[in-house]
């Protein structure tokens, strides 16, 4: 279960000499995967999620998502697959329009066939499990901060209780308290209910603080798919792709570079380097 | 002094709170001021005080020493550029050359010296190979960078970037901020930069944190964003390496190498 993808190539059309996609093989679990995928503007991060839940079908090579065969023809049915697997993409704020907040992150149950009183239900759990207060859902979405219509757009697509789901850079735009906020409430969300959570980021800080297994991209090749801390201890491969290292990374490195500091594996975060500095757990 | 706030306090008609509540800072011709405050915080507000889109409440607004008021504002904000958030949200030409060329002819220069100043700041902004794309084939990033040149054709003394890195990659961010020094240096431009993003402000000369309307927090980089609990009550986060230096500098027990670690991080981080 969850989704594989097999030898899986995409093109926009036949004749196109680029691919967008170029001989990806991978699977994801269905259950507590936190997955974050990195690479730099146009490597084919968003065509990649956009292939789980069938908003692009490959042009050659398998996909299966939960029980579905993602093949170009008439008779695939895309509903199942996206009760398995909802995705959230960038500035989703932008795409709320129900008068209110509850009303708005009903939509989607409303919409794969749950009566209002069900789809009521699955909107109120959805909401406190990304951190709306009740007394916020009877308001119009066009009153709340930015941080908080993000928070209920994403409810929407938690709403249809998807076993995985897909964020295309979630915290971009918000600031930093907002940023920090919505990362917790997507862990602890992810921790109460074991869904799988696959998230594109740009931001290497958020990849060292959180993620189990990072996928890189680049040019349409899946280049790399295991965890952060070999990810990051490999700096020819991160300059051959482009990515960049975590803040307390460089930090490290530069200190290190004017002897004040030895470690054997590189800091990722702030945390590891204090440990570093002061030999000590720190005392936050 | 190119631009000076005094007192100034904003609200939209009909509303009881001030969006901007008594606020007064200058900034000097050629400086580089940087506006802190969280999603909400009335930064963007100032911009368009500035712009002359908004009149203040109360309290005044002086433009190279004359009062901004109806009369003056058109001529005023001639001297004036802004690169927005949306990088979508900024284009006249229907080619990066076209963009450009706009801000030159509104100033009625000769052909000649028109292309070869179009040449000059595609070159700037790194565009010179993108001169005849239409400006909605390129990527975020790319689009900023020729509103930037769109700004200096128009040749303003000031230029304003409100949050305009907000929805770019790092590496457009880095672009953007790395043409904000150039600007400073080669062109003598006076710099407003408004933003979340506390790194953008560590080659500030000045910097001003916003919440509630109010400035809490005024004064150099190294002033400021090491100021923890006022950051964070304003809805902000330190660097990871002013954050260090802090934790370092409240740990109790001895740490060897202790000054030369401190003075390392901060090197590290304005390098960064």
């Amino acid at each position: 279960m969850g989704i594989d993808f097999q030898n899986v190539e995409f093109k926009y059309s036949k004749k196109a000499s680029k691919k967008q996609l170029d001989n990806i093989n991978l699977h994801i679990d269905a259950q507590d995967e936190f997955i974050m995928i990195v690479g730099h503007t146009g490597s084919g991060k968003s065509t990649l999620v956009q292939h789980m839940n069938g908003l692009l079908l490959a042009s050659s090579g398998t996909i299966k998502v939960f029980d579905t065969n993602m093949i170009r023809s008439k008779k695939i049915k895309l509903k199942p697959v996206r009760e398995h697997v909802g995705l959230v993409f960038q500035f989703p704020e932008y795409q709320i329009f129900e008068s209110t907040v509850l009303e708005d992150i009903m939509f989607g149950p409303k919409n794969f066939g749950k009566t209002k009183d069900e789809a009521r239900e699955l909107a109120i759990k959805a909401a406190h499990l990304i951190g709306i207060k009740d007394d916020i859902l009877e308001r119009s979405p066009f009153t709340l901060s930015g941080g908080q219509m993000r928070r209920v757009a994403i409810a929407g697509a938690l709403a249809i209780d998807p076993d995985i789901l897909i964020l295309d850079e979630p915290t971009v735009g918000l600031d930093p308290k907002g940023k920090e906020e919505l990362m917790n409430l997507l862990v602890r969300m992810h921790e109460e209910t074991h869904k799988t959570i696959i998230m594109i980021s740009h931001d290497m800080n958020i990849v060292a603080t959180l993620a189990k297994r990072v996928l890189v991209m680049d040019k349409g090749k899946l280049v790399y798919d295991g965890n952060k801390e070999n990810l990051f201890q490999n700096q020819t491969f991160l300059k051959t792709h482009n990515l960049d290292l975590p803040t307390a990374s460089i930090l490290a490195m530069g200190l290190k570079e004017k002897g004040l500091i030895t470690y054997g594996k590189l800091p990722l975060t702030k945390e590891e380097l204090f440990q570093v500095i002061t030999g000590d757990i720190p005392n936050e | 002094m190119f631009i000076e706030f005094k007192d100034v306090s904003f609200k939209y008609y009909g509303n009881e709170q001030n969006i901007l509540n008594q606020l007064s800072f200058s900034v000097e011709k050629g400086s580089m001021l940087a506006i802190l405050g969280h999603n909400g915080s009335g930064k963007s507000t100032i911009a368009k005080l500035i712009m002359g889109l908004l009149e203040p409440t109360s309290g005044e607004i002086f433009i190279e020493g004359e009062k901004l008021n109806e009369k003056i504002v058109d001529t005023l904000r001639q001297k004036m550029g802004i690169i927005f958030q949306n990088p979508d949200n900024q284009f006249v030409g229907v080619t990066v050359k076209d963009d450009i060329a706009f801000g030159l002819e509104n100033h009625q220069i000769p052909r000649d010296e028109m292309i070869r100043k179009i040449d000059e700041f595609a070159k700037l902004v790194d565009m010179q190979d993108f001169l005849n794309e239409n400006p909605e084939n390129l990527s975020g990033g790319q689009k900023q960078r020729v509103a930037i040149a769109g700004a200096l054709a128009m040749d303003t003394d000031l230029i304003i970037f409100d949050e305009s890195t907000s929805m770019l990659d790092p590496k457009g961010t880095k672009e953007i901020n790395q043409m904000i020094q150039t600007l400073r240096k080669n062109y003598q431009k006076t710099i407003i930069t408004i933003t979340h993003n506390l790194e953008e402000a560590l080659n500030a000369d000045r910097v001003i944190v916003l919440n509630d309307g109010q400035i809490v927090l005024d004064g150099t980089p190294k002033e400021v964003l090491k100021e923890e609990a006022i950051l964070e009550a304003s809805g902000l986060k330190l660097i990871d390496g002013i954050s260090l230096i802090n934790m370092i500098q409240n740990y109790t027990i001895r740490i060897k190498n202790k000054e030369e670690i401190i003075q390392a991080l901060w090197e590290l981080t304005f390098k960064m």
